[in-house]
């Protein structure tokens, strides 16, 4: 019985709904960044598999469906970034100088850590490229010699805490200048830092947007000729 | 009937996408030529804004229920994360920090000196 309705992939996307649903409510009733939709959603999931025992690829049946989505959702940022056409435009050379200077800081930071830390050559190597948005990340991740799914995994978290902590840097750095917002949303905390990019205003979304391919690009050229 | 136009376009144009990465010479994600071949329909104003009004409007309200999957998928690397968890995750934090930090500045710095310039010119 439990095996015939966790496998049904109408489990999947049930629960993923759902707990998405709920994770909104108790954002709004709260008003605290620390209680995201996402991280509520997820951490409710990884809750109720681990309690009724239901392993992940019975959650992925559904999961994989939703997951299939964020193809269509990453070429949606065009629709912003063209609405957004003329600011952009005007401020690419920003975009570039930001996204160049981001990436740079994000890999060679990550590195050095790395090292601090004492981890191993295939851990650092699947950290590289957490700050990019998932398909050119797992590709770098692959090419140095990295775990994919660890990856994915540092990946989820920084875009997270970027999700989260948005607001809360932009205000410790006192980055007043939305240009410098949105790009800085992109370069560190891809599209699920754009996701909340997009909840601040339009115009820090394509910037976001618009930032976050760049990096992508940028890190992937990177990781090529230098590591 | 519009709704179904517009998910036709952004499912069709995501396969292209996909297509025209696996016959790329280099490693290049799908979803971001999908993404590029977009924003070149809009501005050739093939395809207009009042073609995507409704699933944009959907989308960007909701992305970030597309990535619950993938991040339950954590679940999968729970042995890796009980070893080496603290390191792993306060790198993702403080690279993160400074890549926030690095990026917003080098943008500020540009913008003021790009005001500057035009503020000398005028």
């Amino acid at each position: 019985m439990k095996e015939l309705i966790t496998s049904s992939p109408l489990f999947g996307i049930a629960i993923t709904i759902l707990t998405y649903y709920l994770g909104i409510k108790i954002n709004q009733k709260t008003k605290k960044a620390i209680f995201n939709p996402l991280l509520i959603a997820e951490l409710l999931i990884i809750a109720i598999l681990i309690v009724f025992k239901i392993p992940f690829s019975a959650y992925n049946n559904g999961g994989a469906i939703i997951n299939l989505f964020l193809g269509p959702v990453t070429a949606m940022l065009a629709y912003s970034i063209y609405r957004m056409r003329k600011l952009v435009k005007e401020h690419m050379l920003s975009i570039i100088a930001g996204t160049v200077a981001g990436s740079l800081a994000s890999i060679v930071s990550i590195i050095l850590l790395s090292r601090l830390f004492g981890l191993d050559e295939s851990l650092s190597a699947s950290l590289v490229p957490k700050s990019v948005t998932a398909p050119i990340a797992i590709a770098i991740s692959t090419s140095l010699g990295g775990i994919r799914s660890l990856t994915v995994t540092a990946l989820l978290l920084t875009g997270v805490a970027g999700n989260i902590l948005a607001p809360f840097m932009i205000r410790l750095f006192r980055v007043r200048n939305r240009i410098a917002q949105g790009v800085a949303i992109g370069t560190a905390s891809h599209v699920v830092g754009t996701s909340k990019a997009l909840e601040m205003g339009e115009d820090i979304g394509a910037i976001s947007s618009i930032a976050l391919s760049f990096s992508g690009i940028i890190t992937a050229i990177i990781s090529m000729l230098v590591l | 009937m519009k709704i179904l136009v517009e998910l036709s376009l952004l499912f069709v144009l995501t396969l292209s996408g996909e297509a025209i990465s696996s016959v790329l010479p280099f490693s290049f994600p799908g979803t971001l030529i999908a993404m590029f071949l977009l924003l070149f329909l809009m501005g050739s104003r093939i395809v207009k804004e009042e073609h995507l009004a409704i699933s944009s409007a959907f989308f960007s309200r909701y992305m970030a229920l597309f990535f619950v999957p993938a991040g339950v998928e954590i679940i999968e690397n729970l042995e890796i994360l009980k070893s080496s968890w603290l390191p792993l995750v306060a790198i993702s934090i403080i690279s993160l920090f400074i890549t926030f930090f690095v990026s917003a500045k080098a943008v500020e710095l540009v913008e003021a000196i790009s005001h500057k310039k035009a503020e000398e010119e005028a």
